[in-house]
């Protein structure tokens, strides 16, 4: 797993790439946890990786009740095509605010 | 080398004094006084070295016992001893070996010494305190005349700062301090090798703090199967570690069969313990409840603070099978694989709401389906989907399905086919989670 950041002003854009599991959900706790309180909007693309588990979602679930508590909002900017299939199974989808990139036309979405 | 004996043996002027008494002795021309005083010097010559030859004696015996102390000092065993008996043993090699009279060892509150007298440990403590306190520290400093050494510690913990080394009245010499410095060696060897010893035996038991855990909680899994007329029930469980968040609750109320498969995020212990918080929960919704959406609320009811708590959350499905008629309503909680076969065609069950834990369930729907013969309901959990082979690659739905579609109508043979493919796939490649799988199929006609 590779983890990039980007701030600027109130806004943080996290890209998480590669395999996103147990094995890395505490790294991307260490690295994203500061990011929370710090910004108001915390953009999360999501868009290189290639495997994700229910460790990493329930982590992503926790995030995105973390921001909402530091009055922010976690946005999952762009998702790869297991993350999404993980998610429509397990009914995630709706639970994040997801942000289509301009002029994407992702399997089945609008 | 004695001196007598080197005076003896080789005497100043070449010729030493025993040849030049012999030569006396044997003189024709000399005196019989000449010849006695002679005799006289033979004797006190062999005496000297008699009483040499007793010194080298002594000196090869001490040497010897100070060699053996040595050896004891660096063979004094932690691990069968234990530490304060390693430290006495320690304390009595170490005075052997420097031929001290008094041996102690200082720590921050505590002392243990090795010696005859009590007073002169405790004043030899006290120097060793003093030594300890002096703002510029050395590590072997000499006091007393050279009848005291201290040394300071290189590897020091609270109950050994430093050793004293003390004699009665006379010396401690250059080489003497070489001994000194061996025994300071063999000291913070040992410490060291005692911290290590503790901290493998710390580690072991949280290990077995942990698989006594893992196996009470693994424990709320162990209950006979059910057996219900009309149905055929498998049920596989094997968490990837000694524990995990995998769980499975069945119960037969009005002759109906109540299923619960879920999984709890995460592995091992934590998960375990959320699992089997999970169970007690799932247990009493699943016979308190009309309905499996209504099981569900239930569950997320009682679970959703804790869960929020742990940041964690369960994926949950819950059914009722009725034999009567074969149908199923279920509701899921964002679990997969969920997979029923329907004259031969597999199809997924797909999620009903969230997982518990992410969203307040409340009134979620149910899909409701009907198991004919030949049909089955496959509930499995991701470690099976997600199993690896050598390569890293997963086995996957497609797979799954495949072997679904294709397999037998008993639940029974149909489960160790789908578990048998899984493990050919896996080749070896260890689990990477928690693999549940369980299967219900209609089994002929139901007499009620």
């Amino acid at each position: 797993m590779r983890i990039r950041i980007d701030t600027s002003g109130s806004r943080a854009s996290v890209a998480v790439a590669g395999r996103f599991d147990a094995h890395e959900v505490a790294e991307f706790r260490t690295v994203v946890e500061p990011l929370v309180a710090a910004a108001d909007e915390l953009r999360l693309d999501l868009s290189n990786v290639v495997f994700i588990d229910s460790t990493a979602l329930a982590e992503l679930v926790r995030l995105d009740k973390a921001t909402r508590a530091a009055g922010g909002t976690l946005v999952l900017t762009d998702l790869s095509d297991p993350v999404r299939v993980i998610m429509e199974i397990t009914a995630l989808l709706p639970v994040f605010t997801v942000e289509e990139p301009a002029g994407a036309g992702a399997d089945g979405a609008p | 080398m004695s001196s007598a004996l080197s005076s003896a043996v080789a005497g100043p002027g070449g010729a030493g004094p025993l040849e030049s008494a012999l030569a006396r002795l044997t003189d024709p021309a000399g005196s019989d006084a000449d010849r006695r005083e002679a005799a006289d010097g033979i004797r006190d010559l062999v005496q000297d070295m008699t009483l040499a030859q007793h010194e080298i004696t002594g000196a090869l015996i001490a040497v010897q016992d100070r060699m053996t102390a040595l050896r004891a000092l660096t063979q004094i065993n932690v691990e069968s001893l234990g530490e304060a008996e390693a430290d006495v043993r320690m304390l009595t090699e170490a005075r052997t070996m420097t031929d001290s009279d008094t041996v102690v060892l200082v720590g921050d509150d505590t002392h243990l010494y090795a010696g005859p007298d009590p007073e002169a440990a405790a004043a030899l403590v006290r120097l060793v305190r003093d030594q300890l306190a002096a703002p510029r520290q050395v590590p072997i400093a000499v006091t007393d005349g050279g009848a005291t050494v201290v040394a300071v510690l290189r590897q020091p913990d609270p109950f050994r700062r430093a050793l004293g080394f003390a004699r009665d009245g006379w010396a401690f010499t250059t080489g003497d301090l070489q001994l000194v410095e061996a025994v300071m060696s063999a000291t913070d060897m040992m410490q060291t090798l005692t911290r290590m010893h503790l901290e493998a035996v710390e580690r072991a038991a949280i290990a077995q703090e942990h698989q006594a855990a893992s196996s009470l909680a693994q424990a709320v899994l162990a209950q006979p199967l059910p057996r219900v007329d009309g149905v055929e029930l498998f049920c596989s469980s094997m968490p990837a570690s000694l524990a995990g968040g995998d769980f499975h609750v069945f119960a037969v109320v009005d002759g109906r069969l109540w299923f619960a498969v879920g999984d709890v995020a995460g592995k091992g212990l934590p998960a375990a313990i959320v699992m089997s918080r999970a169970v007690s929960a799932t247990r009493v919704a699943l016979r308190t409840s009309l309905d499996p959406g209504a099981a569900v609320a239930a569950v997320s009811a009682e679970l959703y603070d804790y869960l929020g708590d742990v940041g964690v959350f369960v994926t949950l499905v819950v059914g009722v099978l009725d034999p009567a008629d074969g149908t199923v309503r279920a509701c899921n909680a964002g679990h997969s694989p969920v997979l029923v076969r329907q004259q031969g065609r597999v199809r997924p069950v797909a999620a009903d709401t969230a997982p518990v834990g992410v969203l307040e369930i409340e009134d979620p729907t149910v899909t409701e389906l009907r198991l004919a013969p030949g049909d089955a309901l496959l509930v499995g959990s991701d470690g099976l989907a997600e199993q690896e082979d050598g390569a890293g690659e997963l086995f996957g739905y497609v797979r799954l399905e495949q072997v679904l579609a294709g397999g037998p109508s008993s639940a029974e043979e149909l489960g160790r086919q789908v578990l048998a493919a899984v493990a050919g796939h896996a080749d070896g490649t260890a689990p990477s989670d928690d693999c549940t799988l369980v299967v219900l199929t209609p089994s002929g006609a139901v007499a009620r």
